[in-house]
């Protein structure tokens, strides 16, 4: 769906923030971006969303060449949620910020009406049609900055950082919309730190070091190997983690974890 | 600390409100007292009764319970048909008082079968006491005989009192649904706290868990002496951390004592440099310019940030910025260090820096840390004590096994149970 091919960026053209960047996006997956703080991974999203133009090598979308395409015409076809939801939000209910990004890219009002009501159902966000984003508990706006991104009808949707600020609760709540909505055919390229939210929901991982892709593919790959997942400044995951302590084959998730663990016990009774 | 139930109440319509009420409802009793029936010569006092209401409604201070008690004695003495009126002036005041005094701590604030019954026994109590006064009052100067006394006037009393303990709980829903309709529903909000039962030792390292709007917030700032002064708290005794009277010492004592890192700490960084911002707070404590440099050397060697002196706030990651505000309270020799969320825009090494340096802070010097934190992993094996707050309440505090298991029995926040402790505590026999 999405092809980046020898992408190299500098902002200010004596430090190189991307170098060879080449990678795919494939359609209908959960694809995450990982690396340390100023590893690059703000100014690849830029990139993606056409904020910025790379220097040099191109990008493709669903064939065609997009290098040097601008954000606007980007926003048709790809999504992008703040990690800090206020950045985002600036209309004074949540049914005007819902509809703001389909009236600009001309959508009629039956679309806008119809794309209203799908996207506050998606989002379970019914109920708060009438609010003001502002007064909304940080998780709800997250929802919301998630629900405006929707409503564009975006091929892909790009999360940075989406549990950053939020409690245990609205987490899982939010990764459940998020795993939902990639069910239904949505594209998802998450930005995390959490290598739990990576190991559990990404089928591809990408990681950059200095500008560089470091690695790129199955999160289970690179977490096998707890030497080289700290070299790149991550965090072994949990599940990885206790079911290499408790002498499990590597699980990625809980659920993996339960299901060993009662094999094993099945074993021995 | 010590024990602890804390109320918050907004002073909602001005300092004058109870003054209103009181005002009101008294002058409704005035009224219903003409106008209400008698049973065999007894009838309902509806003087006492409502202010009565009056004191529950508003739970005023003791002066103006007091000062409720002059007016309605004042009133009744004025409107009473009895022949010594004037012990009016006594009962009703002494009544008033008490009844404040018992409706401000929340002596009877229980329930029977699911139902608030203090109403019932407020107003039994404070007619039973300004009656009773009444009539011994009236005993002794008329010379009335000790039978009469004990027979017909004191029973007498008794029935007025049962009375009003039926008329108290039937009207008391109605008046605070009119009255105090605006209270309560904000009572609801992010700022109501109760049934806070919390003691935190001297030197320990307490975390303090919920969901966002629990309370965790408001109880930090409450324990760090950070109440606004648009708020009446109600509370039932005293907050003290380290020896420390939170509700009883003046501000300006706790900050001394007390520094909280805010989960927006950004906007707790005021100066240009790291210098400057630490030299900043205790320039304004009124340090001397010798102390300043040797204190500041000593804390940013402390937080391991010495070296950066020089650096710009605005080029430090989110971590150095953390530290920094963590010096800034350490340079002011907190005993106590408060943080919300400190990681919430950290990354995880940068996470586990800073839960490193706390703990080294907490077993150097023994400064007491209270965090609020959602992410227990990164504290489960360094908190002394775990606490978790549900809707205002605070459910459970103890060792993190106790507490964790408790999350997990009773379904109290049980996302946030760290994953090894989740399997431990669902396959029992398994060791993570």
């Amino acid at each position: 769906m999405l092809k980046l091919k020898d992408i190299a960026f500098s902002y200010d053209r004596k430090h190189k923030t991307l170098t060879d960047i080449s990678l795919t996006i494939r359609q209908g997956e959960i694809i995450a971006l990982a690396g340390r703080n100023g590893s690059g991974k703000t100014t690849l999203t830029r990139l993606i969303m056409g904020l910025i133009n790379a220097d040099a090598g191109s990008i493709k979308m669903n064939g065609q060449d997009v290098t040097n395409c601008q954000a606007a015409d980007m926003a048709k076809h790809i999504g992008y949620v703040f990690q800090n939801p206020d950045r985002q939000l600036f209309a004074s209910t949540v049914r005007e910020e819902i509809i703001y990004g389909p009236m600009q890219l001309g959508f009629t009002k039956k679309e806008i009406e119809l794309q209203l009501e799908v996207v506050l159902e998606a989002t379970d966000l019914t109920a708060f049609a009438e609010w003001a984003p502002q007064t909304l508990p940080r998780g709800i706006k997250q929802r919301l900055s998630i629900a405006s991104a929707l409503a564009a009808q975006p091929q892909l949707l790009i999360l940075d950082e989406p549990t950053t600020g939020q409690d245990c609760r609205e987490r899982t709540k939010l990764l459940r919309l998020m795993r939902k909505l990639n069910l239904e055919g949505l594209t998802i390229l998450i930005v995390s730190h959490d290598m739990d939210i990576i190991a559990e929901h990404a089928k591809t991982m990408i990681v950059l070091e200095n500008g560089k892709i470091k690695f790129n593919g199955a999160p289970k790959e690179l977490f096998a190997n707890e030497k080289k997942t700290v070299e790149l400044g991550l965090e072994v995951p949990e599940a990885v983690r206790i079911s290499h302590d408790l002498g499990l084959d590597i699980c990625m998730t809980p659920a993996d974890i339960y299901q060993k663990m009662q094999g094993r016990r099945d074993l021995h009774v | 600390m010590q024990e602890k139930s804390i109320r918050f109440r907004e002073k909602v319509d001005g300092n004058l409100r109870w003054l209103t009420i009181t005002t009101l409802l008294l002058a409704i009793g005035v009224i219903l007292r003409m106008v209400s029936p008698n049973i065999g010569g007894i009838s309902l006092n509806w003087n006492i009764l409502m202010y009565t209401m009056a004191i529950m409604l508003c739970r005023p201070t003791l002066g103006q319970g007091l000062g409720i008690g002059i007016v309605s004695g004042l009133v009744a003495t004025m409107s009473s048909k009895a022949a010594l009126p004037y012990a009016n002036l006594i009962s009703d005041p002494l009544a008033a008082f008490i009844c404040a005094y018992i409706a401000k701590n929340h002596f009877f604030d229980f329930k029977f079968r699911k139902v608030n019954i203090e109403p019932a026994v407020l107003v039994f109590v404070t007619t039973f006491i300004s009656g009773g006064t009444f009539v011994f009052i009236t005993k002794v100067v008329l010379d009335i005989p000790i039978p009469v006394f004990l027979f017909v006037m004191l029973p007498t009393v008794l029935i007025v009192a049962l009375f009003g303990l039926a008329a108290g709980q039937i009207l008391y829903q109605p008046a605070n649904t009119i009255f105090n309709s605006n209270i309560n529903a904000r009572q609801k909000d992010k700022y109501s706290l109760s049934n806070i039962h919390l003691f935190v030792p001297k030197g320990s390292f307490s975390v303090l868990t919920g969901v966002n709007g629990a309370g965790k917030t408001s109880l930090l700032l409450t324990i760090a002496g950070a109440r606004m002064d648009y708020f009446d708290d109600i509370y039932d005794s005293e907050i003290s951390i380290n020896n420390i009277s939170v509700l009883n010492t003046r501000q300006s004592d706790l900050n001394r004592k007390v520094g909280m890192v805010m989960d927006d700490y950004e906007g707790q960084l005021v100066t240009e440099t790291i210098d400057d911002e630490i030299a900043f707070s205790l320039e304004n404590a009124g340090m001397s310019p010798e102390k300043i440099i040797k204190r500041r050397a000593e804390v940013l060697q402390m937080v391991g940030l010495e070296g950066f002196e020089k650096r710009n706030i605005s080029s430090l990651s989110g971590g150095q910025k953390q530290r920094l505000a963590i010096a800034v309270m350490l340079a002011m020799h907190a005993e106590i260090l408060i943080l919300d969320e400190p990681i919430a825009a950290i990354d995880p090494e940068g996470a586990i820096e800073i839960y490193r340096l706390l703990k080294e802070i907490n077993k150097t010097y023994h400064t007491t840390i209270l965090v609020a934190e959602h992410d227990l992993k990164y504290v489960a094996d360094l908190a002394d004590q775990l606490i978790v707050m549900d809707a205002g309440e605070m459910k459970f505090a103890g060792s993190v096994h106790d507490c964790l298991n408790y999350m997990h029995q009773e379904k109290i926040y049980p996302e946030a149970i760290p994953l090894r402790w989740k399997i431990y505590l669902e396959m029992g026999d398994t060791k993570c």
